[in-house]
């Protein structure tokens, strides 16, 4: 890598993890930029979970894993936060001491930052946790990864638990810190709604490898949605297709650009969801 | 991290103290019960089973206190060890804690150094107590049960190192294995692992110890006191004692390296 290319702040290269004698990612690669709020996409099961809990430290795995430029570890591990699946916190501390658990655990704590969001997020400290609602669990679980100070934020399904109120409060909570901190968010979901506005990366994965990786509006502005006739789809000869679809007495294709497309079909720009739909439903062919 | 450790092990800990209390206090109203007999036969100071043979309720106390000493060490080491890792790995809230900025080897270290430091404490109050409460009374009947003093040697030292390694062990099962019922089940089948590793790491180290020319002071007795059976085992657990701690120190070592490869 030259020396004018700025270092991303997270960088995989041939990242494979095993569980239980079985390859679950296989030479997943990708870089996101510092400050970058990135969509890791994919159907259930192609891996986000895995992937992120390996990238947390959770899970053994081959190939190279840069966060901060410095390989993972226990030198990086104060300045990357991670909210996994379903929220794990200890159902049986209240939040008061869930929160003095956190400022011990973690030398970045900042307990002002903490509680200007406990208090945002109307949670009682001497609830229970395990008496929260899912929704309230993950706004505290999220409220401890983003008081720890990370400069690396990975969250798995932080918005499928909750109600459509607090799913905005807490986007725009996470915004809020990224333009604040400059944060580097990776956010894991298979509803491509949730991301869409929200993120300016996007990593998909099927199968445990990456189908796409880069930035929303590169990856949008590469591809083209090709229309025809069924009779116009040898126009496609030669084309980069991913995908096409029939339609009723046509086709939908879509095309990665390159050079000038045949007239013969009309051209349109997708959406992200249509892109990240047509690299799905081609990876589950 | 050590109070979050201890916030966390707070239920087990209470459990662990209720067990202590009671084996504590079933120790002491054995000893009454056989006291009262050897009273009402007139021989309150007799330490000679030719003499006064336990009988009755006094035989079924000495029977439960050889029991409880044999047992307590490992219940309080798998109460403290099993829940250690397995629950964390259940409810997967090691995601959250190793997530944090502690590294994992040290959380592990911590943990199991904890269980190990309260089940230790809490099997020393009920070894010492069977040892000087309840000890005079055992050796009026240790004919009879002398398989279960082999579990406990009579020797609180030896009991609290079991109870130590017991906790360090399933707490090291629960960390690869996971699951609590799991966990539990394979515990109670490495039971006797504890056992082998102290008798034959005694077996190991007693050898070179013999033929030292050392000679144990002996203790002149009466042809009918057999106070001395109470420490007759006492060389031997002080060995095993040692195996035991060898083997606790390469159990923690295996923990911390599986923490740290952090297939939690």
């Amino acid at each position: 890598m030259s020396d004018d290319v700025p270092r991303p702040a997270v960088l995989t290269h041939s990242f494979s993890v095993e569980r239980h004698g079985r390859r679950v990612l296989h030479d997943v690669s990708f870089a996101l930029p510092f400050g970058a709020v990135t969509a890791l996409l994919g159907r259930n099961g192609a891996g986000k979970t895995t992937l992120l809990r390996a990238m947390a430290g959770l899970l053994p795995h081959r190939g190279t894993l840069e966060i901060l430029g410095r390989p993972s570890g226990d030198e990086v591990r104060p300045r990357v936060g991670y909210v996994g699946q379903h929220a794990p916190l200890y159902r049986t501390l209240s939040v008061a001491e869930t929160l003095r658990a956190g400022a011990r655990l973690n030398p970045r704590w900042s307990a002002a930052h903490a509680k200007r969001l406990v208090d945002a997020a109307g949670l009682r400290r001497s609830a229970r946790v395990g008496r929260l609602a899912p929704g309230q669990r993950m706004r505290l679980a999220v409220i401890m990864a983003l008081a720890k100070r990370p400069d690396v934020l990975l969250l798995d399904e932080p918005f499928a638990p909750l109600d459509p109120v607090a799913r905005t409060e807490l986007a725009g909570t996470l915004m809020a810190e990224v333009a604040a901190e400059g944060t580097t968010v990776l956010l894991a979901t298979h509803v491509v709604a949730e991301v869409d506005g929200m993120c300016d990366h996007v990593v998909l994965l099927g199968g445990g490898r990456v189908l796409l990786a880069g930035g929303i509006d590169e990856a949008v502005d590469g591809h083209r949605l090709a229309v025809g006739d069924d009779t116009d789809r040898a126009a496609l000869a030669g084309a980069d297709v991913v995908e096409v679809r029939p339609g009723s007495g046509g086709f939908t294709a879509l095309v990665r650009t390159g050079p000038p497309p045949p007239a013969a079909l009309t051209w349109q720009r997708p959406s992200l969801e249509e892109l990240v739909l047509a690299y799905l439903r081609e990876d589950s062919a | 991290m050590n109070r979050l450790i201890l916030r966390l092990m707070r239920p087990y800990l209470l459990v662990a103290l209720l067990v202590t209390a009671g084996a504590t206090a079933y120790l002491f109203a054995a000893a009454s019960t056989v006291q009262h007999q050897l009273d009402a036969r007139g021989l309150p100071e007799c330490v000679n089973p030719n003499d006064c043979w336990p009988t009755g309720g006094a035989m079924d106390a000495i029977l439960g206190a050889e029991l409880l000493a044999a047992t307590t060490p490992f219940l309080l080491g798998l109460l403290l060890g099993v829940p250690l890792f397995a629950r964390e790995r259940d409810e997967d809230t090691a995601a959250f804690v190793l997530t944090q900025s502690v590294p994992a080897r040290r959380w592990a270290t911590a943990k199991l150094a904890w269980a190990a430091a309260a089940a230790a404490s809490c099997a020393a109050v009920v070894g010492l107590t069977y040892r000087l409460v309840m000890g005079r009374y055992t050796i009026l009947a240790n004919d009879l049960y002398e398989l279960l003093e082999l579990l406990h040697l009579n020797n609180p030292l030896f009991m609290l190192a079991l109870s130590a390694s017991t906790a360090v062990t399933a707490g090291v099962i629960g960390l690869v294995a996971g699951g609590t019922a799991r966990t539990f089940l394979l515990s109670l089948v490495w039971w006797p692992v504890g056992l082998v590793v102290a008798f034959g790491g005694a077996a190991l180290l007693g050898v070179p110890l013999a033929l030292l020319p050392i000679e144990a002071p002996r203790r002149e007795a009466p042809p009918d006191d057999f106070t001395g059976d109470i420490a007759l085992m006492d060389g031997f657990a002080y060995v095993s004692t040692v195996a035991l701690v060898l083997y606790i120190v390469a159990i923690v070592f295996a923990g911390r390296h599986r923490a740290a490869r952090a297939a939690v």
